[in-house]
């Protein structure tokens, strides 16, 4: 793959992941905010598969497998940014997955703040990484 | 309320208004047509995009200002990337550019 084909589809991946997750995020806000219905079942459900996956990648380091729609920058970003409390920020991710998971436990802010911190390291990889291929 | 990205929204909102034109009256060759259309829905899904939200009335609101300018920003690259990209490209094949040969 050349480098700009391998920057486009880095700049695809973190800016779509960038992108659901803003848009769930604003659902959440939206659904607290106005006392309405918030993301279904299903919507909760992938999001903590992403969170989930995330975690797993986290947890195993530079060594370990990689996945695919999970942009590496994205979580190389997230590790430098946590790495002296690193077993916190897992623990908030395992939480994270568990809360969202279930249907009948509310998001609280907590919630809302991990994905927040998420999605701006999806949001600052995608940024670089369009920079990146404007240069080329 | 009005607030600090309105005018940025409304000024891009504009790009993609004059984006969605042009690619609309773009004459390119037939084996170029499907990428023109392909290229002209983009366009078309952010013009609808940056409408949804400035017509969203939470816009305003300072708890949800990082996720509106997140939005702003994929919608700014998408409209740097078609202006540099396919736009300027068919503008300088016809001559319309702004630059010299």
């Amino acid at each position: 793959m050349s480098e700009i084909s391998a920057l486009s589809h880095e700049y695809e991946a973190s800016a779509r992941l960038a992108e659901e997750l803003n848009e769930a995020i604003l659902t959440i806000k939206k659904s607290r905010l106005h006392q309405r219905i918030g993301l279904t079942e299903d919507q909760r459900k992938i999001l903590a598969g992403t969170v989930a996956a995330l975690r797993q990648q986290l947890e195993a380091g530079q060594g370990g497998a990689q996945s695919e729609f999970l942009p590496q920058e994205m979580v190389e970003r997230l590790s430098e940014r946590h790495r002296p409390r690193m077993a916190y920020f897992l623990d908030d991710l395992s939480r994270t997955v568990s809360v969202l998971g279930n249907d009948l436990v509310p998001l609280d802010d907590s919630i809302i703040g991990v994905l927040d911190e998420i999605c701006d390291a999806a949001d600052e990889t995608a940024s670089a990484v369009f920079r990146r291929m404007r240069r080329r | 309320m009005t607030h600090v990205l309105e005018p940025l929204l409304h000024d891009l909102a504009e790009r993609f208004r004059f984006l969605d034109e042009e690619i609309s009256k773009m004459q390119v060759p037939p084996e170029a047509e499907s990428c023109r259309q392909r290229i002209h829905r983009l366009v078309s899904i952010g013009k609808n995009r940056i409408d949804s939200v400035l017509a969203d009335p939470d816009i305003g609101r300072p708890e949800f200002a990082k996720n509106f300018y997140h939005t702003y920003k994929r919608l700014c690259e998408l409209a740097q990337a078609v202006d540099e990209g396919p736009l300027f490209c068919a503008e300088s094949v016809s001559g319309r550019g702004s630059f010299p040969d």
